[in-house]
């Protein structure tokens, strides 16, 4: 019986999802019911996957069979070990439940205060260390003669490609700055001439750069679509 | 207790981030401390992913008490919720049958899903200039169609060149640069805040 | 017994009550209610006439511990007093209430002034009164007035009197007097005669009373039922005379100022008129101003002592207030409904134009599909930056290295990014590199499985399925999570996804930090968790001079760019969607991918017309819309 289920389970599987591929391309022609309800079911199977994950991952993985194993080794460091990162963790999880209680829900922020705090700094340390001292640096040599090729054919271009680079950069960070000078009563805030400029030409970096992130969805998307109508050939091939 | 509890909590995110910053700085003293409260936000942050599904469950689950059959997506979503948790629990996440259901209803929708994405972009792509043009629009039209033209062989016309030499520079000099500016940008931003809530100017908990 | 009428509110009340049980209205009026030792005043009553020049002395004060005494006008007092002197108890005392009846008819008759005889009799009498007060001879013709000024004195007093106009109204109500006896005296034996019976209302008396009085005023002298008590004095006989003689009042001193406004004797103070003519007024028939003309009404009804009226606090709304109320309502409830949205148009311009995109892209892919032509060769790793130096990197791998793996990507990519997926996997397999797969992402652990079996399936077509690998399963926390891995992995991950303790074996039991990871490959389609891990991960490997390779989507690519351009470069290789991959497997001999390119190709192609066709289009519409716009705004 078993055997058979999962002889089958194989060609279903394909059909179902022959269906399943066919209601979400309707939305095409715009959206319909068909369309919903794959979705529902889209985000059904999508949750209860995660729901599943969590608990063999985190609540049976890291909460509860680390206790029987203490247990059974009967190594006190392990134990000490537990209830110092674990049941702390579990508390603040449970705790953290009064969220989903209107009347409770107040008594619940320390615990997403902790973890702002905590999220907070790794994202100012990472930023830092991981984005901003590299990519500067990366700026600042990209000139860097010792990195320059040796033919003078290829020197050219690399200085000129080099230099787009930092305009490019440093315009791109310009545009991003909107502060302006007090100016006198009744005379508008205007940023100076300069920077309007060099604004307008971050501008056009960004814009091409948008550009060629537009264009690589553009071909991910494609190669989605070709990938169904692969799928959808296959499935008609199989079973007609 | 109105008036403890917000301060209460601007102390615990600003001491907990406190002790994690520093044990980047000082990891001999203040990186035991650093783990720990890193583990403890792991396991928070599973626990609110759990909740969150619950939280989902429960949302459906009153509008079919309240909508009663009409609103069929609520029941389908919740049968598929359920069915999905009970086979994950006896077959495991890697179990055969997870997997089964994972290939068959997860990944046909969402590639289907992309693939709907391919016709609405073209569409857009065609509507672009529909609306008065304007300098940016052109050059973000255009780039488009340079980097498209010199990304694959073109049909009948095979590989053209210089499209593909002008597709790797647009690539690799001013889409650099403006990718640099805006990570550059985006991890100032980031800092920023960061230190708005570490020093407690800002509160996205609440309270 | 008889019961008392209550003269506020003409309720009746038992006779042993001073006040009323329903109004708490004094039932006995203070200063006329005799007991019983001082009912002797009134059988010595005389007669005006009897006693013209005579001056009565004031008699034995009358013994009377009532409040009431303190109300009695000072005139009255007097002339009690006078009535006092040769005190003969009389054989027949009337009843109290009688008598306080009759002390309130007393008040309430003045002689009228029209009557000649009256003033006859009156005059003298008055007279002696005012003789024995010290005010001095009045002129006969001015005895009219007498009453009035007697009035506004006890008003000054504060005691109640008679005003002007009741005395105006007593002289009008009491009939013609008799010669001898006055008219207040007749009707006051008539009202008493009516009280007796006990069925006389004082608002009735007043009225019975009235007619009488009229028609005694119309007969003339008529011989009138007195009372025995009255009768026993007759007003023709010379009042009693002290046995003793008494002591004269002796005259106070009158202050200067007080002589100088007394009026001289050759003044003629004539009564004024009253200021009114309250003759056609209504009579008072209740209350202790009964039978006067022009008082402000005492009528039960109009200051009877009653519950201050309770208002309800309900609103009082018309109907036409009612009507606006509902229409606001009305208008209220259906700002809240929520409105139901117009029905659309099945197809629109907008779907055609989509559906004919639609269909303009997927047949080429159709046709390129159905047929599996295989025109062009796949890409060149060199025209595909990152490639290359991936290649490299995977090459330089140990046998047996530990590798570990992120599948960070959606499900949704899955057709651009698989085959450069299979293809690391299968030359990472070839390698025999231990692989520890990780995730961040709740899908990750089954693609993960799914690709390693397609990968021990297919691609290795090996007897067995690929097992030299390890599925640590899914970190949560997202950047959190990843500076805990980078950290220590077996703390974030103690047990793999079957529960299984892989750090305590090789090759795992010798990692505690990513570092110690022979590479590791980040599989993402999100440009964000790239940077993420390049941010947390990244630091920790450039101590150890560990890679860091991606495999990724062409939308993730101009974003991790910048990394791997980088000087130093935080990514060392990169393989960046469809093209990458192929042009990866073009490296490691991979055989191609069933018309993927070519399909991708014409997709794209017909894209590029479908879009330029469409900006021409769309430009040229634009134009002439804006001419039409133009051309319109220009007529007149």
């Amino acid at each position: 019986m078993i055997e058979q289920l999962n002889q089958l389970a194989e060609p279903i599987g394909a059909i179902v999802g022959f269906v399943l591929t066919l209601m979400v391309l309707s939305y095409i022609i715009g959206d319909n019911v068909l369309f919903r309800l794959a979705i529902s079911i889209f985000i059904g199977v999508a949750s209860g996957y995660a729901a599943i994950l969590i608990l063999y991952n985190v609540i049976w993985n890291q909460v509860l069979v680390p206790v029987y194993q203490i247990f059974t080794t009967g190594k006190a460091g392990d134990l000490l070990s537990y209830v110092i990162r674990v049941i702390p963790a579990v508390i603040l999880g449970v705790w953290m439940m009064t969220k989903l209680s209107p009347r409770l829900a107040r008594w619940g922020t320390p615990v997403l205060a902790f973890l702002t705090g905590v999220g907070a700094a790794t994202v100012i340390a990472g930023a830092v260390r991981g984005t901003i001292f590299p990519q500067v640096q990366a700026s600042i040599n990209i000139l860097n003669t010792q990195t320059a090729p040796p033919e003078l054919s290829k020197l050219v271009g690399w200085f000129i490609n080099g230099l787009i680079v930092l305009v490019g950069t440093i315009t791109t960070l310009i545009y991003f700055q909107f502060g302006m000078k007090r100016q006198e009563e009744g005379v508008p805030a205007q940023r100076p001439v300069v920077l309007d400029y060099l604004s307008t030409a971050g501008q056009g970096f960004i814009v091409v750069t948008l550009g060629v992130l537009f264009a690589g969805v553009y071909i991910a998307t494609l190669s989605a679509l070709i990938d169904r109508v692969r799928f959808l050939w296959d499935v008609i091939a199989r079973f007609f | 207790m109105k008036r403890i509890l917000p301060i209460a909590n601007a102390i615990i995110a600003v001491a907990s981030g406190l002790l994690v910053l520093l044990g980047y700085f000082f990891p001999g003293i203040f990186g035991g401390i650093q783990s720990i409260l890193i583990g403890w936000a792991i396991v928070i942050a599973a626990f609110a992913l759990l909740f969150g599904i619950f939280n989902l469950a429960m949302v459906h689950w009153k509008k079919i008490n309240t909508e009663g059959q009409n609103n069929i997506y609520s029941i389908v979503l919740l049968i598929s919720l359920i069915i999905t948790i009970v086979v994950g629990i006896f077959s495991g996440p890697t179990g055969t049958w997870s997997l089964w259901l994972f290939n068959t209803f997860q990944v046909p929708v969402e590639v289907s899903l992309l693939a709907v994405l391919a016709v609405v972009l073209a569409y857009a792509g065609v509507r672009l200039l529909g609306r008065r043009p304007k300098w940016y629009t052109i050059l973000f039209l255009a780039t488009v169609l340079l980097v498209l033209l010199g990304s694959v062989p073109l049909f009948l016309i095979g590989e053209i060149a210089p499209l593909s030499a002008l597709r790797s520079w647009l690539s690799q000099v001013p889409a650099v640069a403006g990718a640099r500016g805006l990570l550059l940008g985006v991890a100032l931003g980031t800092v920023a805040t960061g230190i708005r809530i570490l020093i407690g100017t800002d509160r996205p908990y609440g309270g | 017994m008889t019961e008392i009428t209550c003269p506020l509110c003409g309720k009746p009340n038992p006779p042993d009550r001073d006040v009323c049980q329903f109004c708490e209205a004094p039932l006995k009026t203070s200063g006329f209610i005799a007991s019983p030792d001082d009912q002797d005043i009134f059988t010595q009553i005389p007669t005006p006439s009897s006693q013209p020049d005579e001056s009565t002395e004031p008699g034995d004060q009358p013994e009377s511990t009532s409040s009431l005494e303190q109300a009695i006008p000072d005139w009255l007092k007097q002339t009690e007093a006078s009535f006092l002197q040769p005190s003969e108890p009389e054989s027949e005392e009337p009843a109290p209430d009688h008598i306080s009846e009759e002390i309130d008819s007393l008040l309430n008759l003045v002689p009228t002034p029209s009557d000649e005889q009256k003033p006859a009799i009156d005059d003298e009498w008055l007279a002696s009164l005012l003789a024995e007060a010290g005010v001095g001879e009045l002129a006969q013709e001015t005895l009219a007035a007498e009453p009035l000024q007697e009035a506004m004195e006890a008003e000054e007093t504060g005691e109640p009197g008679l005003t002007s106009e009741e005395l105006s109204e007593e002289e009008g109500l009491l009939p013609p007097a008799e010669l001898e006896k006055p008219e207040w005296l007749s009707d006051m034996e008539a009202s008493s005669t009516i009280k007796l019976e006990g069925g006389m209302q004082p608002s009735e008396s007043l009225h019975i009373e009235a007619p009488a009085e009229e028609k005694a005023e119309k007969k003339g002298a008529e011989q009138v039922e007195v009372p025995e008590w009255v009768g026993k004095t007759s007003f023709g006989e010379k009042p009693p005379t002290p046995k003793e003689p008494e002591t004269p009042i002796v005259p106070a001193e009158i202050p200067g100022w007080l002589e100088a406004l007394r009026p001289s004797r050759e003044e003629k103070v004539s009564p004024s008129k009253p200021v009114e003519d309250i003759s056609a007024a209504d009579i008072v028939t209740a209350g202790p101003l009964v039978g006067l003309r022009g008082v402000i009404s005492a009528h039960p009804s109009a200051i009877q002592a009653r519950k201050p009226p309770t208002y309800s606090i309900k609103l009082r709304v018309t109907e036409e207030q009612h009507a606006r109320v509902q229409m606001m309502e009305e208008l209220l409830a259906e700002e809240q409904k929520p409105k139901p949205l117009p029905s659309k148009p099945i197809l629109t311009y907008r779907h055609i134009i989509r559906l004919v995109v639609a269909v303009l892209l997927i047949l080429p892919i159709v046709w390129m599909v159905v047929s599996r032509s295989q025109q062009g060769p796949s890409p060149q790793p060199s025209n595909v930056p990152g490639v290359v130096e991936f290649a490299q990197q995977v090459q330089a791998l140990p046998a047996g290295a530990p590798v570990l793996i992120a599948f960070d990507y959606e499900p949704g990519f899955s057709g651009e990014m698989n085959p450069a997926i299979s293809t690391v996997l299968t030359q990472l397999a070839s390698k025999n590199a231990y692989l520890s797969l990780v995730t961040t992402t709740p899908s990750g652990p089954a693609l993960a499985e799914s690709l390693m079996k397609n990968v021990s399936a297919g691609a290795l077509a090996a007897s067995s399925a690929y097992s030299n690998y390890t599925d640590l399963g899914f970190i949560p926390g997202g950047t959190m999570g990843l500076l805990g891995l980078a950290a220590s992995p077996r703390t974030v991950l103690p047990y793999s996804l079957d529960g299984k303790d892989v750090w305590a074996s090789e090759p795992l039991n010798t990692i505690s930090s990513i570092a110690d990871f022979s590479a590791v490959i980040v599989i993402t389609n999100d440009p964000d968790t790239a940077r993420v891990w390049i941010e947390q991960v990244g630091p920790h490997l450039q101590t150890q001079d560990r890679p860091l390779l991606f495999i990724t989507s062409t939308q993730a690519e101009p974003l991790i760019r910048p990394y791997y351009q980088a000087a130093p470069s935080q990514v060392q290789g990169m393989v960046a969607g469809l093209a990458g991959g192929l042009a990866y497997g073009g490296t490691v001999g991979s055989p191609g991918q069933n018309g993927l390119w070519e399909a991708l190709s014409i997709s794209i192609t017909v894209s590029i017309l479908i879009i330029l066709i469409g900006s021409i289009v769309s430009v040229v519409f634009l134009t002439l819309a804006s001419n039409k716009k133009k051309e319109d705004e220009e007529r007149p």
